[in-house]
């Protein structure tokens, strides 16, 4: 038996597809999922289909936006872009990450 | 919170286009499975487990569009479009209720979009200007209380050079009342111009609808040119087009037209009397016959300027403004404050606004009443509804539907309802406003209160709609709101089942309690409407005192006898005189405030006596005569005599009381010869801090309201100076009497002969006088019937229902040998119980009423509306209450013989 696989926080997922986006430029939304779950190695449990919640919270929030076009093997397919105001978002939310991050480090390091 | 808001305009934006939205995710989702089935085969997978992979990596198909189209808030408006097609379903389902439902609403929300409109076009309408909230209108306050906005041009100069909050400042005259001949007509007819500074319309941003405005060099260089009112242009040119360059002689001289303004356009007057033309400034002397007459100054705030900064602005210039040269004598008094308040249609911080704030007040209360009752009977309809659509809401809730869920679908019903009345509403307020405006204009317009120049714009704007749209959804979902509660909070289980007993304790006890609630609105509103009525059925047998039948106002222009003090009073002394030598002339006189028209009021005090000027019965009517007045009216003299010419002439120190002055000052003694001091300050008419010998006793008339005897008199000899007005006695009827005036004016001035005003006193002042009784009666009257009709309405659907659960029950009392009679009061106690809870917090209402009423006519010049009724007189409370039962009685009465037809048998078997 394996540990079981660590579920994503919204806020968590939010940010890894926005830093994808960042790191990689435009890209559908099958293509963000792959690169989640290469990333992670394969240990987040994330149903594909779930990226789509996020997507659409941070297109109406105008981080990012989509138009359609077509993948690498020619098929047409919805492109998802960082916008200016995602950019600076971005920024914002590693600088928060970090910071939390940091919190529960210490943290942990107090209470063993 | 930035992205909060985007957001939720995204979702706005995305509305439009659901449809689209819907698809592209139905793309979108098909082509990522596609993807993730390709690298699943890629990896060696058939292509049946490489789908069925891809499915279960992907997760739920179904329930991540769900999502989706909850994130973009689809459903939301789609649970709305659904709730709205299954409540206009069932309103088409019951016409019948729908109808009834539609109408009560409408009639509520009609009237009180009419008091809305009505205080929306008084206070709230602004001018029809570029940014009129940055339009400023001056008024001077003084220590004496006294307030003008008419304003010394020394103060508007200063302003001018000194004011640094304004951007501009123009000026405007009062308007003025000037002889035109030519283009209008040759006889010349009275003409009304302002005269207005050359930035006037400059500074108003008012672009005319033909032509063009005045620029500053025609005001300087004084140019005799004039922009026309629309109204003038429509009614003496027929809309000519060709109206430019023509020209009018105004006192004599041309003045030529240059341009029209727009139909909206009405001046910066309060009230807002149109003019016929504008004039600039410079061209007083030929207009005004004088120059550096007052007028109101009109300021154009800065932009970046605050009202508070203006405020302040003008506190520091007071004092400079005070030391003005523009009062030598003192007159005016100190200056308490200067204000500069946005212009409006009528100014809102004079007294005459008060008291229209206070009877829109009460008629505000009385239109809402009038709704809240007709909610009243719909929240029982819909109570009686939903007792029968139990089973469907119980079916709905069993398969599923939250409470939540049901409230919404109950209160879109009732607010769609709501709708449809406001809908209905306005309609019946647009034409009432239409037909009000309509009568207003042109029975005010009969005599002198030159209520025909008046602009009243009763037509629904922006707020209106705005404020009938948010009083119809409120009235809807108020209306839906408790039954849907009630009806949502139900038992799934016994509603299926048909269990209906165990709640209806707690409905009935609501309906009860909405009876009541109705009936106490009710009473308020008819003992205000029986008040009123009394108030107008004494009023139809009032005596004055005066020779109403005989007496005539005659009022000569004052433009067409010339511009010389001394030649107007000459020429109008030579009218009297020949009045005089006609026989069938019995008296003509002059006064300062004309009977039923105006009057004046002021402390006086009995030379060592008790009553001093600070004491309320110091306070009285007074009127400045001529020595023909008490016989022109008809009033006659109790004791001693008139005044003498030579009395007038001189200013003497003689004055006449009347009789209840001669009583309330001197109980029990001969005032003959007494001496009653005036205090100091008066303005007018050479009374101000004098001593006065009293030389006769007059007859206690009603010359001031129709509705009061003059509470107390006291006549000083005339001084008049500029009205030229005149109060003739006949010995025949006016219409006999009106002809000899006319002939006797034309023997001076054949001008003043055809631009004259002449009419009897009844059928002028007193005749609007009535007007000003009958309508508040009226309107009491026609709201209070349409309370009653509703609320018996009401009171017919809750008994008659109350009677249908009570059918078993009567059947079985009739079995056991009942008689009718004993069923009949049955059923008319329990109609009557709600009511009687009602009537004390009516008749509590109607205290409250009375207390207002009767603290109206505490002011001496104050008119009584209820014209002497007590308003604290049992009769009008007995006769509502008296018929109220009445009502109830026929409500219950239809239900109660229906319930009497029940077979016993049948009654019974039913269970």
């Amino acid at each position: 038996m394996t540990d079981p696989k660590p579920e994503v926080l919204q806020g968590t997922l939010d940010l890894m597809v926005i830093k994808t986006l960042d790191a990689m430029g435009p890209q559908h939304g099958y293509g963000i999922a792959r690169r989640i779950e290469q990333i992670s190695d394969n240990t987040l449990s994330l149903n594909q289909g779930t990226i789509y919640a996020s997507l659409v919270r941070l297109q109406q929030r105008g981080w990012i936006s989509a138009s359609w076009g077509v993948s690498d093997n020619n098929r047409k397919a919805k492109f998802y872009e960082l916008t200016k105001a995602g950019r600076k978002q971005l920024a914002a939310e590693i600088k928060s990450w970090e910071r939390t991050s940091a919190i529960i480090g210490r943290m942990l390091r107090l209470t063993e | 919170m930035l992205s909060q808001i985007r957001s939720l305009l995204s979702k706005v934006a995305a509305l439009a286009r659901r449809e689209q939205i819907a698809d592209d995710f139905e793309e979108e989702v098909r082509v990522h499975l596609a993807l993730l089935t390709a690298e699943y085969e890629r990896r060696g997978m058939s292509p049946d487990a490489a789908a069925r992979a891809a499915r279960l990596e992907f997760g739920g198909v179904t329930q991540i569009r769900e999502q989706n189209r909850a994130q973009w808030g689809f459903q939301w408006i789609e649970t709305l479009g659904q709730d709205l097609r299954h409540a206009a379903r069932l309103m088409r389902r019951n016409p019948g209720f729908t109808l009834i439902a539609v109408l009560t609403l409408s009639v509520g929300i009609g009237l009180n979009t009419v008091v809305f409109t009505a205080y929306e076009s008084v206070a709230l309408r602004p001018l029809a200007v570029r940014e009129p909230g940055g339009v400023l209108r001056l008024m001077n306050w003084f220590e004496s209380g006294y307030r003008d906005d008419e304003i010394a041009r020394a103060e508007y100069e200063f302003l001018k050079t000194n004011a640094r909050s304004f951007s501009e400042v123009a000026a405007s005259s009062a308007p003025l009342r000037v002889l035109a001949r030519g283009a209008v007509s040759a006889e010349g007819e009275v003409v009304v111009a302002r005269l207005v500074s050359g930035n006037y319309f400059g500074l108003l941003g008012v672009a005319p609808d033909l032509g063009r405005t005045f620029n500053p060099e025609e005001d300087a260089t004084a140019q005799p040119v004039a922009v026309i009112s629309h109204r003038f242009w429509k009614r003496r040119f027929l809309s000519d087009p060709q109206i430019l360059g023509r020209t009018l002689l105004l006192n004599g001289a041309p003045i030529t037209f240059i341009g029209v303004a727009p139909e909206s356009f009405a001046g910066t007057g309060s009230p807002p009397e149109i003019p016929d033309l504008w004039v600039p400034l410079g061209m007083e002397q030929q207009i005004a016959m004088k120059s550096g007459i007052p007028t109101q100054i009109l300021a154009r705030r800065k932009a970046a300027t605050s009202q508070r900064q203006v405020d302040s602005e003008l506190q520091t210039l007071q004092s400079r403004i005070q030391e003005l040269p523009v009062d030598p004598e003192g007159k005016r008094g100190k200056i308490r404050k200067i204000t500069a308040n946005q212009a409006t249609y009528f100014d809102s911080t004079g007294g005459g606004f008060e008291a229209f704030q206070w009877v829109i007040a009460g008629l505000m209360a009385a239109v809402t009443a009038v709704l809240l009752i007709g909610c009243v009977n719909l929240v029982n309809l819909l109570l009686a509804r939903a007792a029968a659509r139990q089973r469907e809401i119980a079916v709905r809730c069993a398969l599923g539907a939250g409470r939540g869920r049901i409230i919404r679908q109950l209160c879109t019903e009732s607010a769609l309802l709501g709708l449809l009345g406001g809908a209905g509403g306005l309609a019946i307020s647009i034409v009432l406003c239409r037909y009000l405006a309509n009568t207003l204009a042109t029975e005010l317009a009969i005599f002198g209160t030159g209520a025909d120049s008046l602009f009243v714009d009763a037509s629904p704007s922006l707020a209106v709609f705005a404020y009938t749209a948010l009083v119809s959804i409120a009235a809807g979902v108020l209306v839906g709101l408790v039954p849907a509660r009630l009806a949502a909070r139900r038992d799934a289980n016994s509603a299926i089942k048909q269990e209906t007993s165990e709640q209806l304790g707690g409905r009935s006890r609501m309906r009860s309690f909405l009876i009541a609630a109705q009936i106490a609105a009710c009473v308020t509103l008819l003992v205000g409407a029986g008040l009123l009525g009394r108030g107008f059925l004494a009023s139809a047998h009032v005596e004055t005192g005066l020779d109403v039948e005989h007496s005539i106002i005659a009022m000569l222009p004052q433009a067409a006898l010339g511009n010389n003090p001394q030649q107007r009073a000459a020429r109008v002394a030579e009218v009297m005189r020949r009045l005089e030598a006609i026989p069938q002339i019995c008296a003509a006189g002059r006064a300062f405030q004309l009977p039923m028209m105006g009057h004046s009021t002021a402390p006086f005090q009995p030379a060592g006596g008790s009553i001093r000027f600070e004491s309320p019965e110091a306070r009285s009517l007074f009127n400045n005569v001529s020595p023909g007045y008490f016989d022109a009216l008809g009033i006659p003299l109790l004791r001693g005599r008139s005044f003498t010419q030579p009395e007038v002439d001189q200013h003497a120190a003689v004055a006449v009381v009347s009789e209840a002055t001669a009583k309330r000052f001197w109980p029990g003694e001969d005032p003959l010869g007494k001496r009653l001091e005036t205090p100091r300050g008066l303005r007018f008419g050479h009374i101000d801090g004098r001593t006065f010998t009293i030389i006769g006793v007059a007859k206690s008339v009603r010359s001031t309201n129709l509705s009061k005897v003059d509470d107390g008199y006291v006549y000083f000899p005339g001084s008049y100076d500029d009205a030229p007005v005149l109060l003739v006695r006949g010995s025949g009827l006016p219409a006999t009497t009106i002809p000899l005036i006319r002939d006797a004016v034309m023997g001076v001035d054949r001008q003043s002969a055809l631009q004259m005003t002449v009419i009897g006193i009844e059928s002028g002042p007193i005749r609007l006088q009535r007007l000003m009784t009958e309508a508040p009666a009226l309107v009491a009257a026609v709201l209070g019937l349409l309370a009653l009709a509703l609320a018996a309405v009401g009171i017919y659907g809750v008994v008659s229902y109350l009677v249908a659960q009570r059918t078993r029950e009567i059947g079985v009392r009739m079995a056991l040998g009942a008689s009718k009679r004993q069923v009949l009061s049955l059923v008319f106690l329990e109609a009557l119980r709600p009511v009687m809870w009602g009537v004390p917090f009516g008749l509590a209402g109607s205290a409250a009423l009375s207390a207002v009423l009767s603290s109206m006519t505490v002011m001496v010049e104050n008119p009584d509306p209820l014209f002497g009724v007590n308003p604290w007189s049992p009769e009008t409370l007995i006769g509502v209450v008296g018929f109220l039962v009445f009502i109830v009685w026929l409500a219950s009465w239809i239900p109660a013989r229906r319930a009497m037809r029940v077979d016993p048998a049948a009654a019974l078997r039913s269970e």
